[in-house]
């Protein structure tokens, strides 16, 4: 089953340009249902109260790393499930392989291109 | 993730298990299984195999590039690993120690079908594996190219442009307070952070040049950030010209999209890394920092102005005839005079910078032992002084034993002296920071400002260098927020178009003063008194001096800034330039000419361990006033007494009516007199405002060492610590701040 091209995704970055590369990018895939939050504690926050079904994180923000907001969803029994997909700068790899180990659904090194993206989301949607 | 303990067996078939169902690509099943190999790794069970781990942390080897993408053919590789969980299985089962051998064999093979082992010289027999830091392996992890399209995406580059600029800007505020403590991780992880993302975001768009620099800054700080590196002064000088790059920079991409034309740049990035790179290797130090001074002739041929032969020849004749070696140059080798002289002032320029670096050849002590010691000594000078006002000691009458006495009182003090030296540095390092902020600080305002110093020199206490600094930059930041005026503004005045600060420091009796001067445009009284008056700082204009008034900027709540600038602003007002300096009992003051310009004066003690005082005498006790808030000392006369209605007893001192504070009463203390006109009063001034202390004696001037009162005692108001006197005595030192609210809080009708 392909990704459905109506699921909310959520993009978590501090840096509002990024926010919409990413958008820009999925919008490409045919992905316009898509949602924002600044930082890890913003973005738990709508994620507490409104229903999405994939989120992308960057790393490195303030307030709440997206590491944090990965282990905060894996460990709130409501959101769990969600897959969550890491957006990250360096290869660096130790980090992915904890991101990894606590329940990322997978990882991308920026910058990318929209084939990768949809390849990754591919992955994860099976 | 299951909490409850199980044993090897069961999370082996867990594992199993979950390996059989993996499909491919499922990072978050693969995540769980390496979390389990991981559990089995560091299962603890002296019954089993070393070969368990071993296989173990092979396996986790495997499962780690498989999820990093660094192995292009997963099928085989999900092959190896469910055999290596089964014998692992079997390993377990059995715990026969020569299977398990074979077993490790085995999987070694394994590995090496993988092109895991030996290639990397990593076998399944190391513990730990290392994950080197192969920052060029991205090969696997898709580099995507160019994304977006210059000409087209303009409203991203536009975002861009426009966020990155405020990032780069917040950079320099923080880098300040890096400055201050290099070793803090918040701090060092908040600079690091527009860096990343301005790399992220710019490897997006294509932008090249400044994703490469943004990067190379980035692995410094991350360095830093991992305890790898020091922030130096020269870092911190990198990361600022690296934001200075990427502003100018981005500032060219905000031409090329108003222009429509985008010429690519040489911005001499290499030059640039290769700084980065040396400072990260530790080396800048040594190269930048200590030139060896160079002959006039090689600088001359390195600029290519001589050839070394020409300069041979005359440091030949040189030796022969004792003449200058310019001279020769010029007269015989057809150099221009003009060439000469530059290339002596370089060699001059080196020398002093090679020279400052060796001739103060210093140790490096810890603060705590300093002050300790200087308290030490402190408690020595009491002592002599005590033995020798024993009747028993001032009762013998032998020569010798006067004048060794006296030798040793000279000694003592001497030592006093040097020991508070030594925690004295030149006010130096702090003045030049400035330099870097009045520059940025014009630049983003547009002002022209020229930033003018002297008393470099001058040495302050360690611990007040450091406690100093941020008074001063928020006091020169007003200055060119506030006070210079934009050049077209400063030419219709008639003032040269380029604003002035100067910056002065100096020493005056037991004070450091540093005057901020400006020839801005002075405070605006008029606006002041609207906003003192709108924020309830005071209720009537009448009888405030013009003193009075341009003070009252430093009241909390105050800021007349009709926005908040980018420049001064954020929040803090002078309020807290006024508060961080009367922690060091010091005070500062504004002195304002409409139009002319602005003068802070900031007044330090040279020390926070000694104070210099007059001791006076309240009944038994024994009080120690601040001599640098003593105007003078009366003793009134009955007309000068008198009452005001609603605002207490008041002395005239000079005509002017002065509030009076009873000692004695603030204290709870018995006085011996309590008629004004029989007893003295001391003139305190305060914060450009004066009251009269009631006490019965002055016995004398005498520098005090400080002691605390301790925890107990202090919130007692009014009070700023205790000393020993001379005759083993405690006296208290008077917190005239604490005073002059205390007896302020007991009228009404008065500001604050």
């Amino acid at each position: 089953m392909p990704a459905d091209k109506n699921m909310r995704i959520l993009v978590v970055d501090d840096f509002n340009t990024m926010r919409r590369i990413v958008k820009n990018i999925l919008k490409q895939l045919g992905f316009e249902n898509v949602g924002e939050a600044e930082n890890g504690q913003e973005a738990l926050e709508v994620l507490k109260k409104e229903k999405f079904d994939f989120v992308i994180t960057d790393w490195n923000m303030p307030v709440m790393t997206g590491l944090d907001l990965l282990k905060a969803i894996k460990a709130d029994a409501a959101l769990k499930d969600l897959p969550v997909m890491m957006v990250t700068a360096e290869a660096q790899q130790q980090n992915i392989v904890e991101a990894v180990k606590t329940g990322a659904s997978n990882y991308i090194v920026k910058p990318f291109t929209a084939e990768v993206l949809e390849e990754k989301i591919s992955k994860i949607f099976k | 993730m299951d909490k409850e303990p199980k044993t090897l067996q069961e999370i082996l078939d867990d594992i199993a298990l979950k390996t059989i169902m993996l499909s491919p690509d499922n990072l978050v099943e693969l995540g769980e299984i390496l979390s389990k190999i991981e559990e089995v790794v560091a299962y603890k069970d002296p019954t089993l195999p070393e070969a368990v781990k071993k296989i173990g942390g092979g396996l986790k080897l495997i499962i780690e590039k498989i999820i990093l993408g660094e192995i292009p053919d997963t099928d085989v590789a999900y092959e190896k690993i469910s055999q290596a969980i089964s014998m692992l299985q079997d390993i377990c089962r059995e715990k026969d120690q020569e299977q398990a051998t074979a077993s490790l064999k085995n999987f070694n093979n394994l590995l090496k079908e993988l092109n895991l082992a030996d290639t990397e010289g990593q076998t399944a027999g190391q513990d730990d594996i290392k994950m080197e830091e192969e920052t060029t392996s991205e090969a696997s992890v898709t580099k995507s190219k160019s994304v977006i399209d210059i000409t087209q995406d303009k409203e991203l580059l536009t975002g861009f442009i426009n966020e990155g600029m405020e990032h780069l800007e917040q950079i320099e505020v923080d880098i300040l307070s890096l400055e201050q403590s290099p070793e803090d991780k918040d701090c060092i992880n908040a600079i690091f952070r527009p860096f990343h993302t301005i790399k992220g975001v710019s490897g997006f768009l294509n932008l090249q040049d400044i994703n490469k620099l943004a990067h190379e800054t980035e692995n410094i700080l991350d360095r830093a950030r991992n305890g790898e590196l020091l922030i130096s002064s020269e870092i911190i000088d990198l990361i600022l010209d690296a934001c200075d790059g990427l502003k100018r920079m981005i500032m060219d991409i905000k031409t090329a999209l108003e222009t429509g034309t985008f010429e690519q740049k040489d911005y001499d990035l290499d030059s640039f890394i290769s700084r980065i790179k040396a400072a990260q290797e530790g080396r800048l130090g040594e190269e930048a920092a200590r030139p060896v001074p160079k002959l006039v002739g090689e600088i001359l041929v390195e600029k290519g102005v001589a050839d070394a032969e020409v300069i041979d020849k005359a440091l030949e004749r040189q030796r022969d005839s004792g003449e200058k070696i310019g001279e020769i140059i010029i007269r015989e080798a057809d150099v221009k005079p003009k060439e000469v002289a530059h290339a002596l002032r370089e060699q001059k320029a080196m020398a002093s910078i090679a020279s400052a670096g060796t001739a103060n050849s210093a140790v490096k002590v810890d603060i705590g032992k300093l002050d300790n010691l200087v308290d030490m000594v402190g408690e020595l000078v009491i002592t002599q002084s005590l033995i020798w006002q024993n009747s028993h000691v001032q009762a013998i009458r032998d020569q010798k034993l006067i004048r060794d006495f006296s030798q040793l009182s000279r000694i003592t003090t001497e030592l006093q002296k040097t020991a508070m030296s030594l925690r004295m540095v030149p006010i130096k390092q702090t003045l030049q920071k400035m330099i870097r902020l009045v520059r940025d600080l014009a630049k983003k305002s547009e002002k022209q400002v020229d930033l003018q110093m002297s008393g470099e020199d001058t040495e302050i206490d360690r611990n007040m260098v450091d406690a100093i600094y941020d008074p001063l930059v928020h006091m020169i930041r007003n200055s060119i927020d506030h006070g210079i005026e934009m050049p077209d503004e400063r030419a219709t005045k008639g003032k040269p178009a380029t604003g002035t600060i100067w910056l002065r420091a100096y020493q005056k009796g037991g004070n450091i003063v540093i005057e901020i001067e400006d020839d801005g445009q002075g405070l605006n009284r008029e606006k002041i008194l609207k906003k003192a008056k709108e924020k309830g700082l005071i209720k009537n204009t009448e009888g405030l001096s013009t003193f009075e008034i341009d003070n009252l900027i430093f009241q909390a709540g105050f800021s007349t800034a009709d926005k908040i600038t980018d420049v001064s602003g954020r929040g803090v007002g002078m309020d807290v330039v006024k508060k961080t300096i009367e922690k060091l009992r010091g005070k500062v003051e504004i002195d304002s000419r409409p139009g002319e310009g602005s003068t802070f004066t900031i007044k330090v003690p040279l020390t926070l361990a000694i104070i210099d005082g007059i001791i006076v005498r309240v009944g038994i006790e024994r009080y120690i006033v601040p001599t640098i808030v003593i105007k003078e000392t009366i003793r009134p006369r009955q007309e000068e007494y008198s009452t005001v209605h609603g605002k207490g007893e008041m002395i005239k001192v000079r005509g002017n009516l002065i509030p009076l504070v009873r000692l004695y009463k603030m204290f709870n203390v018995e006085a011996e007199h309590k008629d004004p006109c029989e007893s003295l009063v001391v003139v305190v001034e305060n914060e450009g405002r004066q009251k009269c202390l009631l006490v019965d004696d002055l016995l004398g001037k005498q520098e005090v060492v400080i002691k605390s009162l301790g925890d107990h005692m202090k919130n007692v108001r009014g009070l700023a610590g205790g000393t020993i006197l001379g005759d083993g005595k405690v006296g208290l030192i008077l917190d005239i701040n604490g005073i002059f609210s205390v007896a302020e809080e007991q009228k009404l009708g008065m500001m604050h």
